[in-house]
């Protein structure tokens, strides 16, 4: 069967290519840029030479443009053909000059159709040899001639920038600088005629920097005042080098900052997310790597194995670092680890050997301030935790009377920190306890005095019973707080199980009550203070205002746990908040 | 984690959407008492349809299944109010869950089923999901001659409707009954684009992996077994419940006395059992920890250590000293405890299939213990 070729609107692929493929419009001088270098590269495997590369930027009556040029190894009439004529070619497609350039797709030069509808290449092999002109057009077209033409070896790209692509001639050695200022050729500039000086810088690990100074290119880079800074290590290959600043500014899991990634020095993205693990939000890295891959429009990483090695060397050169600080400075670790607790948690937690180094600098909120686990493992030998934020501020009060020190693991990863480093630290007893905790085994109170007030408890329980809360008669400090409520998460649930089974049909009820039996009675506890005066009035004798006053206490001590009401208890709240005032005002009249 | 504002709700709702843990599951509840709180219904209901997904997904069915019939109620009461449809794809899992508790009785479940079966049809389910369901319900009540027909006749139904499970998870829902039924050759033959990673979803394959283990140990290919067994391990969570899952792999592990790794799934599912009531549950995993622990005892391990939650331990598990019990007594326990919920769920489905199943784990263990 013949096969019929696809029938390609030309013109068309152009536009699309050049308009979609890149997302910056200067993205041409990338381009451009990287073929010079390639060029440049190609020329130095045969001979010793000093290059250059020009980039002169015009504007003026007949309009603004481009010319860019190189000295480098020149195309000949044939690979202009070849390589110029054809998208998708590219002289850096053959596996054996692969490592050495970093244009390989044969579409780079498609990025000029985004500013201009004309590109020419004027290109030079040899000294010997005649100028050839190419001459594209964004219709799909070329020409191809060979003409006169002053030009030392190399290749000369001359583009007419379109009447609506405004350009100015800051922002043009911007990018220029943005992404040439590393390639260590030379690159003389020229704006109108004038020259702008030649770029031309080395990395900052390139060159001997004392510490301050490594800083102070941070400060220019990023606009940011560092006081920390990582060389990063790849040992392996030694073909990723980089530098990584740690933010001075607390970072949060959201922050996502931007660095700078180079490969084969030459500018690639900002984008930190390609480069950085995901936790490492406090870095600002600029990075240069040799091996990495990039995808088509070389604006972003292709992920692969030699990318997730970086990441690797990245995260190892953050550890070893803290390690050395933890050494050679370790208030300076102190203060990183503070600043930015939230993603090293999060990294702690998926490296348990990183944890174990790092748990004792975290610092948690406790009932006797903040503190890390090492001041909290020498106060207490048992360490009682919480992991529900509310639940911990309804106990400060109790534990700080009672001198019990409790940790609050309830904010994120604080829970999972301390859960882990529980099973690591065979020194310390770790045990996560519950406001009932104090109720249950603090405060008990005489024998006599359970035996005394035991009926007046009976009564104040029937009050309640519709609440399906028990009530416990405890004494515990300080005695300012008149009661505790506790339910647990798994006791609020058999309560809401119970209230939509009462309005069940038949059916769903009896199918629901035999999967599920709330046994227990109370799903509830309202711990009783005897210490706190209100309570031992209460507890004198059954009176009038029994009803009144624990109801009152119970939705107190609801809120105060920051536990939802529901509406019978908001109903109860409204009726002894009115029930009060009318108390007050008849005992005012009096 | 703010929960204030009828908006900080709904983003954590959101957030929860398909990512079924523990930690989520509390939160949505809380969720849940903070719409009550604001008394507004429409969030309740949100909330509400979101728990439920939770707790069906971690196995949480004993408290499922009483709070279904308010997401029922809410859409019965107050038509074209709500999303009727998630109301009626969260049905699917609570009908299913039904069966694996003996106390619920036969009436009841044909009474919901029939219900179910109303609600679909007149909402324009078609078929395919119907037939589809009948073939789990026949068999999970112990039919698996009856539930392949009904396989058979939703695999001739091609045409799509509204409340149809992914694709994916349907083709996996199969698998139990072909196992059930022998037909070992079709599993693998069905499971291929699974497998190839062609048909997936986000508890496909993760679920197939321990079926076709269980596949390729029954025909003896212990390469291949020893492969789905590595994915399964791989892909499963060990900190939820998943009792079918793990009782395959518990099987597995007995039959090739690999005794630490299997001590360490018991140790986790088992916390997790016992802590929930379903029959099924019991009688299939703990088939599998009897058989576990007999073959440590024939391998001469005459004790073990199991760290049990204790308040646990002092309610069910045999006699033990400090964590330390005796592999044969265990055995033993295991194994009435799994033979007493067959009969329940026997005498509630009128057939011995569930006693005959766990003859046949018994037969397969004899046959195969190395």
């Amino acid at each position: 069967m013949e096969k019929t070729p696809f029938q390609v609107n030309l013109s068309g692929i152009i536009k699309i290519l050049s308009d979609h493929l890149y997302s910056q419009k200067d993205v041409f001088i990338r381009e451009l840029l990287q073929n010079a270098i390639d060029a440049i590269n190609a020329r130095k495997k045969a001979e010793t030479f000093e290059p250059l590369i020009t980039i002169e930027y015009f504007n003026n009556s007949n309009g603004a443009g481009f010319v860019i040029s190189d000295n480098g190894i020149g195309l000949t009439a044939e690979q202009v053909e070849e390589f110029l004529a054809k998208i998708g070619s590219s002289s850096k497609l053959d596996d054996s000059m692969r490592n050495d350039f970093i244009g390989q797709f044969g579409i780079g030069i498609l990025s000029c159709f985004m500013v201009s509808d004309d590109i020419i290449l004027i290109t030079r092999p040899s000294e010997e040899d005649q100028a050839i002109k190419w001459t594209g057009n964004i219709d799909g077209t070329y020409a191809i001639e060979t003409i006169d033409y002053d030009l030392a070896m190399g290749t000369k790209v001359i583009l007419k920038l379109r009447d609506k692509i405004k350009l100015n001639s800051t922002g043009i050695v911007s990018s220029i600088k943005k992404y040439g200022q590393y390639l260590h050729i030379p690159i003389d500039i020229e704006v109108n005629g004038i020259s702008k000086g030649t770029i031309n810088r080395s990395f900052p690990w390139e060159e001997n920097l004392d510490g301050d100074q490594c800083l102070a290119i941070g400060q220019e880079v990023f606009d940011e005042g560092f006081t920390n800074y990582i060389l990063l290590k790849d040992k392996k290959t030694n073909r990723n080098q980089g530098v990584l600043y740690l933010s001075p500014q607390a970072s949060y899991l959201t922050d996502r900052k931007e660095g700078y990634l180079y490969v084969k020095r030459i500018f690639v993205t900002t984008a930190s997310n390609d480069i950085l693990p995901k936790w490492a939000v406090f870095v600002r890295a600029i990075i240069n790597s040799e091996n990495i891959s990039l995808n088509a429009s070389r604006e972003s990483i292709y992920p692969n194995e030699v990318s997730e090695q970086l990441k690797k060397n990245i995260e190892g050169s953050i550890k070893e670092y803290f390690y050395q600080l933890s050494k050679s400075a370790p208030s300076t670790l102190k203060r990183i680890i503070i600043t930015h607790s939230f993603p090293l948690k999060q990294m702690a937690l998926t490296d348990e050997s990183f944890l174990v180094f790092i748990a004792k600098w975290f610092e948690f909120y406790t009932t006797y301030g903040q503190l890390n686990l090492n001041e909290i493992r020498e106060l207490n030998e048992t360490i009682f935790y919480v992991t529900n934020v509310d639940e911990f501020k309804q106990i400060i009060p109790i534990a700080i009377a009672n001198k019990k020190l409790v940790v609050n693991a309830g904010y994120t990863f604080d829970k999972g920190i301390i859960k882990k480093i529980s099973i690591i630290d065979k020194t310390s007893d770790y045990v996560e306890i519950a406001a009932n905790y104090f109720g249950d085994f603090l405060g008990n109170i005489d024998v006599d005095d359970h035996q005394k007030y035991e009926p007046i408890i009976n009564d104040l329980q029937l009050y309640l019973d519709k609440y399906h809360c028990k009530i416990k008669l405890r004494g515990f400090d300080p005695e300012s707080i008149p009661s505790i409520y506790h339910a647990s998460i798994d006791s609020l649930i058999a309560e809401d199980i119970k209230n939509i089974q009462k309005d069940q049909n038949d059916l769903w009820k009896s199918i629901s009550e035999s999967v599920f039996d709330p046994q227990e009675q109370y799903n509830s506890r309202l711990y009783l203070n005897l210490k706190n005066k209100v309570v031992s009035s209460l507890l004198k004798k059954s009176g009038s205002l029994n009803d009144l006053i624990i109801k009152t206490l119970y939705v107190n001590a609801k809120l105060l746990g920051h536990y939802s009401l529901n509406n019978i208890e908001l109903l109860a709240m409204n009726d002894s908040f009115s029930d009060l005032i009318q108390l007050a005002l008849i005992s005012k009249k009096q | 984690m703010k929960l204030k504002t009828k908006q900080e709700i709904e983003n954590i709702i959101k957030k929860c959407d398909r990512n079924y843990t523990e930690d989520n599951k509390n939160l949505v509840f809380k969720c849940v008492q903070k719409a009550q709180e604001l008394k507004d219904l429409d969030l309740e209901y949100k909330t509400r349809l979101e728990y439920v997904a939770q707790l069906t997904n971690l196995n949480y069915h004993e408290k499922a299944i009483p709070i279904f019939p308010w997401l029922l109620e809410c859409c019965d009461t107050y038509p074209k109010r709500f999303r009727y449809s998630s109301t009626l794809w969260t049905y699917k899992w609570i009908v299913i869950s039904l069966f694996d508790f003996a106390s619920i009785s036969y009436k009841q479940i044909e009474t919901v089923f029939d219900d179910f079966e109303n609600r679909y049809n007149k909402y324009g389910s078609g078929q395919r999901i119907l037939e589809y369901y009948k073939m789990i319900k026949t068999y999970r009540l112990g039919n698996p001659k009856e539930a392949l027909q009904h396989l058979r006749n939703y695999e001739m139904v091609l045409k799509n409707g509204p409340l149809d499970d992914c694709e994916a998870c349907m083709v996996d829902g199969t698998f139990d009954i072909l196992i059930e039924v022998g037909l070992f050759d079709e599993v693998l033959e069905k499971a291929r684009p699974i497998l190839d990673k062609n048909l997936t979803c986000v508890s496909v394959p993760k679920t197939t992996y321990p079926r076709i283990m269980y596949v390729y140990m029954i025909k003896d290919k212990i390469e291949l077994a020893e492969k789905y067994y590595q994915l399964s391990i791989q892909n499963l969570n060990l900190e939820e419940l998943n009792f079918i899952d793990y009782h395959y792999l518990v099987l597995y592990l007995a039959v090739n006395n690999r005794f630490v790794e299997g001590i360490s799934i018991i140790e986790k599912q088992l916390n997790l059992i016992l802590e929930r009531s379903s029959d099924k549950a019991k009688c299939l995993f703990y088939q599998s920890c009897n058989l576990f622990f007999l073959k440590m005892f024939l391998q001469g391990k005459n004790t073990t250590i199991l760290d049990l939650s204790s308040s646990i331990i002092k309610k069910d598990l045999p006699d033990h000293q400090h964590n330390n019990y005796q592999t044969k007594k265990l055995s033993g326990w295991f194994k009435n405890i799994s033979y007493h919920h067959a009969e329940k769920l026997g005498l509630r489905n009128s057939n011995n299939f569930y006693h005959e199943k766990l003859d046949f784990y018994s037969d397969i263990f004899k046959k195969l213990k190395q």
